[in-house]
């Protein structure tokens, strides 16, 4: 009990905490100190990049998002009243903006035609980071096993996909994405639940329609 | 507890969201049934896989652009703080133009500065230096006008302006009373005055003057 209640307390400090830097951040902000600006793009520029990315899939789509985001976060931080920490905010205005970025890619690029469809050519991954230490044989696998989660994700419906993605890699609580989403503990759990049921099923079907390897009989000549 | 219930919970049990008895039934049976523990043991390592994605690397392009926005903001911001504020920022906007503007001319201006101030301060002792004269010299002037070289030792003592031609051996060669009475002390005072003549090119000739109360006005000769 004694540890419970120690824990307790330990959490609600670390919250009075980042309450507390999260408003000198934003009080400096207002005042225009340069200091400021940079620990902010320092604190949130990677991460807002790297949901806006895996939230769209698209590295430019994600950079206009991004900048977009930075814009929003800098004309509104005198309207920033601290009913929610600054992280859940900077990541609300990311979830709507990329939101707002596929309903245009959607209405605006679709009938596009892209020239270059070879997927090995347009992957993504060529700016992650190998891990040096494993074998080539791992290091592929774990490629294609993350090209797969990857290609899964995208196809999933983007509700879903948020709130898995806010969760499993942005490492979001569920109290926070319900704040980022502005939706029910709930309905939170509920679209974490069904995000990775569609997103296990999708994967279970790539594997299922893989074409496995065939060794044709052929008489030599 | 039911597969269905336990499936329904299997995301809040890997990300430990659910605690107390409710977690300890549902991993009981999770230890007993074979398709809820696969189930599991899936969702946990889809969950891992996740995770692990790496992380986009950020373009650097776009950190660029970042911050420059965060800069353009926080001028703005500023700018807005107080109108003596506002002023050093146009000020220093305007310091920043000029530098930029004169940075291109700036040595060719300093050298050219540099050298007229060598060249002229070579030439500033000519420039300075006053004529030797000697006592013989002809004057250097084209033209020069009569003066009285002696006046008479009777002091004349009326009130008069008489206009004079004097000849090139400075005698007076012939007056006329402007204003006053001629007289006779008058002619006896101009009788006896000595008179330098007028030169031209060095050589005495006839020239006019104006005497007055007893000293005379230069004109042109």
């Amino acid at each position: 009990m004694a540890t419970s209640i120690l824990d307790l307390s330990s959490d609600r400090t670390t919250e009075a905490s980042v309450e507390s830097d999260d408003l000198r951040l934003v009080e400096a902000l207002r005042e225009g100190a340069e200091r400021a600006y940079e620990e902010l793009l320092t604190r949130f520029q990677q991460p807002v990049f790297a949901l806006a990315f895996r939230l769209l899939n698209d590295q430019s789509e994600a950079g206009d998002v991004v900048q977009e985001v930075f814009l929003k976060v800098f004309r509104n931080i005198g309207s920033f009243r601290a009913q929610s920490t600054l992280k859940t905010w900077i990541y609300r205005i990311t979830v709507n903006e990329a939101h707002n970025a596929r309903r245009w890619f959607f209405r605006h690029r679709r009938r596009e035609v892209e020239l270059d469809t070879d997927p090995e050519e347009t992957r993504n991954w060529k700016e992650s980071i190998p891990d040096r230490s494993r074998s080539p044989y791992e290091e592929a696998a774990d490629r294609e096993q993350h090209q797969m989660i990857e290609a899964a994700l995208e196809r999933i419906n983007p509700i879903f996909r948020e709130a898995v993605v806010l969760r499993d890699i942005t490492d979001l609580s569920y109290e926070e994405i319900a704040e980022v989403l502005g939706v029910s503990l709930g309905t939170v759990k509920s679209r974490i639940l069904r995000g990775r049921e569609a997103l296990r099923d999708e994967l279970a079907g790539s594997i299922k329609a893989r074409p496995a390897l065939k060794l044709v009989p052929k008489t030599a000549e | 507890m039911s597969c269905e219930n336990v499936q329904e919970l299997i995301s809040s049990l890997v990300d430990q969201g659910t605690s107390g008895g409710e977690r300890q039934n549902a991993l009981a049976h999770i230890e007993s049934c074979r398709e809820c523990s696969a189930q599991y043991e899936s969702m946990a390592k889809m969950r891992a896989s996740l995770r692990e994605m790496a992380r986009p690397a950020m373009p650097a392009r776009l950190r660029a652009d970042l911050r420059a926005i965060a800069d353009r903001d926080r001028i703005r911001r500023i700018a807005r703080v107080s109108f003596g504020t506002r002023i050093h920022n146009w000020v220093s906007v305007f310091q920043i133009h000029c530098q930029n503007m004169m940075r291109p001319v700036a040595l060719p201006v300093a050298g050219g500065i540099i050298s007229a101030i060598l060249l002229f301060g070579m030439w500033i002792p000519d420039l300075t230096a006053t004529p030797r004269s000697f006592s013989g010299d002809v004057s250097a002037p084209i033209f020069t006008d009569p003066s009285l070289s002696r006046s008479n030792p009777v002091r004349y003592g009326g009130d008069v302006v008489v206009k004079l031609i004097i000849d090139e051996r400075g005698k007076v060669a012939d007056y006329e009373v402007i204003q006053g009475q001629d007289s006779e002390e008058l002619r006896n005072f101009i009788l006896f005055s000595t008179w330098t003549p007028a030169t031209s090119f060095g050589k005495p000739t006839w020239g006019k003057a104006l005497w007055s109360h007893g000293e005379a006005i230069q004109v042109k000769g």
